[in-house]
């Protein structure tokens, strides 16, 4: 049917002469101009013409707007005046990270075939589908796309972690039946955050605000590793049979549901992490990919707990900064926590959710206030600023700054961005720039900063306080022996602990919990060498104490 | 133990899992018969290389494709490719060591379509692979391609009904031309740059008067060899303006400027009137002795080489007011001339170049032979002043080569009276950003012109159309079938 064997067809004429092809060929858009019945094989066929047409929809550039939009549009009107397509979706052009156009002369270019082979074709497609809104370019980041891998770990990891709990309860989790009841408040907000995640998905991707969905996933997954995860810690691992399965329940039913939702952005991933599950626990479906999309129940979705938790989640951060800064780690526990807030929102998030911060930063109580009092805030001007910027008026601002209240210094800074005054006939505008802060925080607190308020951390150490965190540490290192010597949880052991009186006195209202906590059948603290050689010993040291662990299995 | 992530090892034995358990299959055959869900596929062009625009376009489509899906959809999803046309003509030329539209006959048509042909289908199988290895799920085992028959009828059908709904013609048009891939451009195939060209004003003497002249400004020289008249704006003020001894007809707004200006010389205004006053003056050509077809022209079409009107095309932004219009050098002058009865005219070959009809100008280069050209209005006295000018200026997108006009015949589709109807129908399409659609799409579309559909080369779908040389009586073919019925009625081999 191509030229020149097309060229060779001749027809007669009428008139007595011959009709011959006219040379030309269509123009290329005219092919794709038509595809929209072409791609049906109409009018060869006239079934799926009539069952599908017209598209429902296309997906292009913004170049095809002059372009294939045009083309498919001008081509149904002039056969069948309608319209060939009924949604489109525009995306734009990819640029470099400074936003040039890719060329090989700028050196800029990059191939798929490159992204591919180090990081995979998931996070390609991760990376770029959610790089951009639609009509809009794309700046390619490498930056960006290095930390959607990161995420794809977090991501991996999460199986794992299920895979893991299920080996060690050994318990199937798709088998796993748990009453709504036993859920804790951190069960309620994960379960909220994916069917919030479910319903809102479902709504973007049906309207076809198809870079939304990346971040939406993605939120909902990392939402399960770093909170969720975080916060039922200590209730996986040294918690009940019960509280084990309900951690264990929520996070494969989460993640599973994760995986679907992110199935169609990062098909690889997910249907391996899918194919082990699968392994692990004989789940039915051949494939992540067969399954239904998932749908949300309204009735699991509470947005104030998750606002809630956002909240608490934020001031959390803040205190576990404090404790870093002041090299208090975690296991010390901390007398009292006050927030400082103004927002009553704030307010009502932390009586909700008090017990979640008492644990997760381990605190013995929390309080709330609108500010703190006492709190002193001191202003000096920075001479090595304002000397350079202002010169011979020097001298005068820097008294006037000691004469002024900082409270008022820092109110007007903070509502129209400068402190103003006369000096000498001339108005003199000081930033913040120009000072420096300090702000004196009354013993024994130590102050941190969150998005909506303060936080302030007790950081009085009592006895009892310092028994507690012994008492933490040194069970966590007698697990920590045990996993060394390859115990099961299921096996006692004798345990002795050689140390000084001081530390033994401490631990005296401890040895019950220990003995619990470790599995140990026997128990004692001695400065003395123990009467038997044990098989497992390990030398510790905290806080400048040392101490040695002797341990093996009765 | 489960390793850690691994994509590189990981996604490859995906991709067999897929395939040894027909996976992708059973996600289609799960939904068959269920609410349909046609999705249709932009065909990338085969030019064999997947750019990071095309996987990210392919990536965002599946997306959507795998959400269908497992929303019950029955989902067809047949990818499609765009195989014929000039990239590939141009490729497979080089392969050849073709270097020009030229050798191709004496290479042999048949064997050069065949590599076409062959160089296409190699690369869409390459795509294909591509396009799986980044996890898309479409029919790549049957995809549409427009070099096969079923398809190219598909276009004959479009053709057929062109014609049947008398939206089909074949008409001499005006059209932007591009010298080095010696083919006509639609729109949408022209990128504007911005360029620096010489511009020149040029004298036309008035044909009653003595010593009294329209002064024309053009930034394309090449173009006054083809001019057939000067347009004026009726509403716009003019002055008849003594310049040394002569008198020279300008816009009043632009007479200082472009008399003391660029002309560098002394004036004082005789006379000042609207444009509309000057609508018939006749003027002669600079090149009226050397150009044997004004003769015929001036006899059939009796406004050639006089002043009309355009409202429109003339302003006071640049040049003297006075606009030199060859209807065969651009769609505005096309335009104008159509209005005022008078055709385009325009001897250059395929290649840019004066034919032999061009009398002085045989041989010169459209564009290129610009000072060539300017060299001989000066020999005639008639160039006043010569400036650079920059501007926008269209190129050909495939070529970068600066555009030129010739006058051609094509055939074209009747779209502009279409426009409103197709910006009342894109008001329910459904477009993502939105704005896509209520200013991208709207602008274009109010701006539609009528669509030239086919090309001077050899790889494409061919024309359906028969014509015969004695009678002129043509027929538009609707598919193969149609075409065996033509012939068999008449004689003759079939191809």
């Amino acid at each position: 049917m191509h030229k020149p064997w097309i060229d060779e067809v001749r027809i007669r004429c009428k008139c007595g002469s011959i009709k011959e092809r006219i040379p030309d060929i269509l123009d290329v858009w005219i092919d794709a101009g038509s595809a929209s019945w072409n791609c049906l094989d109409f009018p060869r066929r006239k079934d799926l013409f009539e069952k599908l047409y017209p598209a429902d929809f296309i997906l292009e550039g913004i170049d095809q707007i002059r372009g294939w939009f045009n083309l498919l549009f001008v081509a149904s009107m002039v056969a069948m005046s309608n319209c060939s397509f009924k949604s489109v979706y525009m995306h734009g052009f990819i640029n470099d990270a400074q936003g040039r156009k890719m060329s090989k002369s700028l050196g800029n270019y990059i191939l798929p075939q490159e992204v591919i082979m180090e990081y995979g074709a998931d996070t390609l497609r991760y990376y770029m589908i959610g790089g951009t809104p639609p009509g809009v370019d794309i700046n390619y980041n490498f930056d960006d796309m290095k930390v959607k891998h990161k995420n794809l770990t977090v991501l991996w990891n999460l199986h794992k972690y299920a895979i893991e709990m299920a080996k060690n309860l050994k318990v199937n989790p798709s088998e796993l039946k748990i009453d709504l009841q036993k859920f804790d408040v951190e069960e309620r907000f994960i379960f909220s955050k994916l069917n919030s995640a479910i319903k809102m998905a479902t709504e973007t991707f049906n309207e076809y605000r198809l870079n939304e969905i990346p971040w939406q996933a993605e939120e909902l997954f990392l939402e399960l590793s770093r909170t969720y995860i975080q916060l039922t810690r200590e209730k996986s691992s040294m918690g009940s049979e019960e509280d084990k399965k309900v951690v264990l329940y929520a996070a494969y039913n989460v993640l599973l549901e994760s995986l679907k939702l992110f199935a169609p952005i990062a098909p690889f991933i997910t249907e391996a992490m899918y194919q082990n599950l699968r392994h692990e626990f004989r789940l039915k479906e051949e494939s992540i990919h067969l399954f239904g999309w998932p749908k949300h129940d309204e009735g699991l979705i509470d947005k104030e707990l998750e606002e809630s938790m956002q909240t608490i989640s934020e001031i959390m951060q803040s205190a576990l900064a404090v404790r870093e800064k002041i090299h208090l780690g975690v296991r010390w526990p901390v007398k009292e926590i006050v927030i400082a807030a103004k927002d009553k929102n704030i307010a009502s998030a932390v009586e909700k959710l008090r017990d979640v911060i008492k644990k997760q930063i381990n605190v013995k109580e929390v309080k709330i206030v609108e500010s703190m009092p006492n709190v002193k805030v001191k202003i000096k001007a920075d001479y090595s600023k304002i000397g350079p910027k202002f010169g011979d008026k020097a001298p005068k601002i820097i008294a006037q700054l000691t004469i002024d209240s900082p409270e008022t210094v820092l109110k007007h800074i903070q509502e129209n961005g400068k402190h103003s005054f006369n000096a000498d006939g001339e108005i003199i505008d000081i930033v913040k720039e120009d000072l420096l802060v300090t702000r004196e925080v009354p013993m024994p607190y130590e102050e941190g900063i969150f998005k909506h308020g303060l936080i302030y951390l007790n950081r009085e150490m009592t006895d009892e306080l310092e028994a507690e965190g012994f008492a933490r540490e040194i069970m966590r290192r007698v697990q920590a022996l045990r996993k060394k010597a390859g115990l099961q949880k299921s096996d006692n052991i004798s345990l002795f602990i050689k140390t000084d009186d001081e530390l033994r006195e401490m631990l005296k209202d401890w040895s019950i919990v220990i003995k619990e906590k470790v599995g140990a059948s026997q128990f004692r603290i001695s400065e003395l060498e123990p009467s038997r050689k044990h098989a497992f010993v390990s030398n510790e040291k905290v806080k400048g104490k040392e101490f040695e662990i002797h341990l093996e299995k009765v | 133990m489960i390793q850690n992530y691994d994509a590189t090892k990981l996604e490859p034995e995906i991709l067999d899992f897929w395939k040894k358990h027909g996976i992708y299959e059973k996600a289609k055959e799960k939904n068959k018969g269920k609410r349909k869900f046609y999705f249709l596929d932009g065909p990338p062009y085969t030019s064999g290389k997947v750019h990071l625009g095309t996987a990210w376009n392919k990536a965002l489509k599946d997306s959507v494709l795998r959400y269908k899906r497992m929303q019950g959809f029955d989902v067809w999803d047949r990818a499609g490719y765009d195989m014929h046309g000039m990239p590939t003509e141009q490729a497979v030329e080089k392969n050849l060591g073709l270097k020009h539209k030229d050798e191709i006959p004496v290479y042999g048509i048949a064997n050069f379509v065949n590599a076409c042909r062959e160089f296409a289908i190699t690369n869409m199988l390459s795509m294909n692979q591509d396009f799986k290895r980044i996890g898309v799920w479409m029919d790549f085992d049957n995809p549409y391609q427009s070099i096969q028959n079923t398809f190219m009828e598909g276009e004959w059908w479009l053709i057929k009904k062109a014609y049947e709904n008398g939206r089909l013609y074949e008409g001499e048009k005006t059209m932007h031309w591009c010298a080095s891939c010696a083919t006509s451009l639609a729109k949408h195939e022209l990128e504007y740059e911005n360029v620096t060209d010489d511009s020149i004003f040029v004298k036309f003497p008035i044909k009653s008067k003595k010593d009294e002249f329209l002064i024309i400004w053009t930034t394309t020289p090449w173009t006054i060899p083809f001019n057939l008249g000067v347009m004026a704006n009726p509403n716009l003020d003019y002055v008849r303006a003594k310049v040394g001894n002569e008198i020279w007809i300008v816009a009043k707004a632009l007479a200082s400027s472009f008399i003391s200006g660029v002309a560098e010389k002394q004036f004082s205004i005789l006379e000042e009137f609207k444009g509309n006053k000057l609508v018939g003056l006749e003027y002669t050509h600079p090149f009226e002795n050397e150009t044997h077809q004004f003769r015929e022209l001036k006899k059939k079409h009796s406004k050639v080489h006089t002043v009309v009107m355009s409202e429109e095309y003339v302003d006071i932004s640049a040049g003297t007011g006075l606009v030199h219009m060859a209807p065969g050098c651009g769609p505005e002058d096309y335009e104008i001339g159509h209005r005022n009865g008078i055709p385009p005219f325009n001897t250059l070959t395929e290649r840019g170049v004066f034919d032999e009809t061009s009398g002085i100008f045989s041989g010169f280069v459209a564009k290129k032979d610009d000072k060539k050209i300017t060299e001989e209005i000066r020999k005639k006295g008639l160039l006043v002043a010569e400036t650079k000018i920059e501007h926008d200026y269209a190129h050909c997108w495939r070529s970068k080569d600066p555009i030129i006009y010739r006058t051609t015949t094509q055939w074209f589709f009747k779209i502009e009276d279409l426009k409103d109807r197709m910006r009342e129908l894109n008001k329910s399409i459904k477009w993502v950003p939105d704005f896509a659609g209520s200013r991208n799409f709207d602008n274009w579309i109010a701006n539609l012109r009528d669509n030239g559909i086919t090309r001077q080369r050899y790889w494409g779908t061919p024309l359906p159309v028969w014509k015969c040389k004695q009678c002129n009586d043509f027929v538009v073919v609707g598919s193969i079938d149609e075409l065996r019925i033509c012939t068999s009625r008449g004689l003759m081999k079939s191809g």
